[in-house]
């Protein structure tokens, strides 16, 4: 479905007369992405994640390198079908209009696309979906917790019934109880709506949980790319090392850290 | 809470609404409400006291200093308003377009903007009127060329750092019309932003209207106004310093006014402002 072929981008270090000094952020990225699966993409800051995630939304123009949607360029790509990609992002804080309410929020890519029925019922389920109350509707973004914010954010990106679907650190400021109630809910919704993810995240243990295949970013490179089950057969240096920062947890300490999450949630009954 | 109505519980915000309103009100309609002719001179009676005639006396000349002031609205508020109107819409379309384009365009308006921003504005539009000649309408042109260069700046940086928020890319990327971008999110916010400013501004362009004419370079003489007036009362400032005080409380409150209203907008615009109310109630 997504094809990055060859992608490089490089930033102005800045200064009018440093016309030749660029910062290389990309250098040469390619990966593909079948439907309905889930790609994972990690790597530490400053590895060109986030310039990774604009360029294949289509927010900025590459350098070099195509990336293409069912064969056409994004652009043309969205204007054939409006709506079906969407994206949360890290910083939650510039994510809402903070004169918009929270319903407004919602409902502005379902007004873009001229869907105006039963939109309320609509709404109400989604905030259902996220775990926030009806109550909240009416609010505005600063009255409400970052938490709280980015699951409205979730809300509103699944709200088209999106088919591809970017999530650039979209858990890493939720806290680990609605960070396993997000992820359970995107599992749910890649199974139901076959989405496709690019799942863009520092830490391994989200990746794991909803990825089939993980990418490692170092330096603009991609330096390893693996599927879920085959994490031990890292090649790379950089791989293996982050690999064994988690491993030392236990090969089975993500499960057994979810599990305990799970439990804990059930008996607290959220 | 919505923009008005956070607006209209602010005590001093509708205060300077109804004040503004009111002198508008009074310039348009001043031929009905002035007691005399501004412009009928009667040597007779100047310098006269307050009385019922002349609820605010006779210049020097005998005219009577109310109808003068009241008729003063009409070039000094209006004019001022039209001014700043101009100014917004020159300074709003190239701000935007340059904000937007960021290309060559962008460029080409933005070293334009450097050109006319490198003279200080007093000087820039002593300049003009002086090229010119004076006159009410070179006044009005002189200020709107002093005054874009500075505005389309100020939107197009506006404009820039609105569309890196994430709301925008977010829109952009859930296949939201340009034109509803502009709309929903670009235009009110930058507008927002920018009517805080003026509204500040128009106090300033009322003081550079009256200054001009105070200097002899804006109205010509027996027109009333509220620059020229304070001019006028000047030449006799030893003999009859009370000449002074009408046109220059008139100038003075309806400045204020705009300030303090652009104050106020600023805080109605911003949604947070509710919850310290909140909390204070």
């Amino acid at each position: 479905m997504l094809e990055v072929m060859d992608l490089y981008k490089s930033y102005h270090k800045g200064g009018f007369f440093s016309l030749k000094s660029r910062q290389e952020v990309l250098q040469g990225i390619s990966f593909s992405v079948k439907a309905g699966e889930c790609v994972g993409l990690i790597g530490e800051s400053g590895s060109g994640k986030s310039t990774l995630s604009r360029l294949i939304l289509g927010l900025e123009k590459t350098d070099k390198g195509e990336v293409k949607l069912e064969g056409d360029d994004i652009a043309t790509w969205r204007k054939k079908y409006p709506g079906q990609m969407s994206a949360v992002f890290q910083d939650y804080n510039t994510s809402a209009n903070p004169r918009f309410t929270i319903e407004e929020i919602i409902r502005e890519p379902l007004f873009a696309l001229q869907q105006k029925t039963e939109l309320r019922a609509f709404i109400l389920e989604l905030m259902d979906k996220v775990g926030l109350s009806a109550k909240l509707l009416i609010r505005y973004p600063h009255e409400l917790s970052g938490g709280q914010l980015q699951r409205v954010c979730l809300a509103r990106a699944i709200s088209t019934r999106p088919r591809i679907m970017v999530l650039d650190e979209a858990l890493s400021s939720l806290d680990v109880y609605i960070q396993v109630q997000i992820l359970e809910l995107l599992r749910d919704l890649k199974r139901d709506l076959h989405l496709t993810y690019l799942f863009i995240a520092h830490d391994l243990q989200t990746i794991t949980y909803l990825c089939d295949q993980i990418l490692f970013l170092y330096q603009g490179r991609i330096v390893e790319q693996l599927a879920k089950g085959e994490l031990s057969n890292a090649k790379n240096e950089y791989a293996k090392r982050l690999l064994a920062s988690v491993i030392t947890f236990g090969g089975q300490g993500q499960r057994v850290v979810y599990h305990k999450c799970k439990q804990i949630r059930q008996e607290v009954g959220v | 809470m919505n923009f008005w109505m956070r607006l209209k519980s602010d005590r001093i915000a509708v205060l300077c609404m109804i004040l503004l309103f009111s002198v508008v009100l009074l310039g348009i309609f001043a031929p009905l409400i002035a007691p005399h002719d501004p412009l009928e001179p009667n040597i007779k009676f100047k310098f006269a006291d307050n009385s019922l005639e002349y609820p605010l006396g006779t210049d020097q000349l005998g005219r009577c200093v109310l109808s003068r002031l009241l008729y003063g609205i009409k070039t000094t508020v209006v004019l001022s308003l039209l001014t700043m109107g101009a100014t917004l819409f020159i300074g709003t379309f190239l701000g935007i377009v340059a904000g937007f384009s960021r290309g060559k365009v962008d460029e080409a308006i933005m070293r334009l903007c450097d050109v006319l921003l490198s003279f200080p504005s007093e000087v820039m539009i002593l300049a003009i009127v002086g090229m010119l000649g004076p006159g009410l309408t070179n006044v009005v042109i002189a200020n709107i060329a002093a005054k874009w260069a500075w505005y389309t700046r100020m939107i197009r940086s506006l404009v820039m750092e609105y569309t890196d928020k994430n709301y925008i890319r977010f829109a952009k990327v859930a296949g939201c019309s340009s034109s509803h971008i502009m709309r929903k999110h670009l235009l009110p916010g930058v507008l927002g932003d920018v009517i805080v400013l003026a509204t500040l501004d128009t106090g300033w362009v009322i003081l550079t209207i009256s200054s001009l004419s105070f200097l002899g370079l804006g109205v010509q003489a027996p027109t009333p106004e509220w620059g020229m007036m304070l001019s006028e009362a000047k030449n006799i400032m030893t003999t009859h310093p009370a000449q002074m005080l009408p046109p220059g409380i008139a100038i003075m409150v309806v400045v204020a006014a705009f300030n303090f209203l652009g104050d106020s907008i600023r805080d109605a615009l911003d949604p947070k402002g509710d919850q310290t109310k909140a909390v204070v109630k």
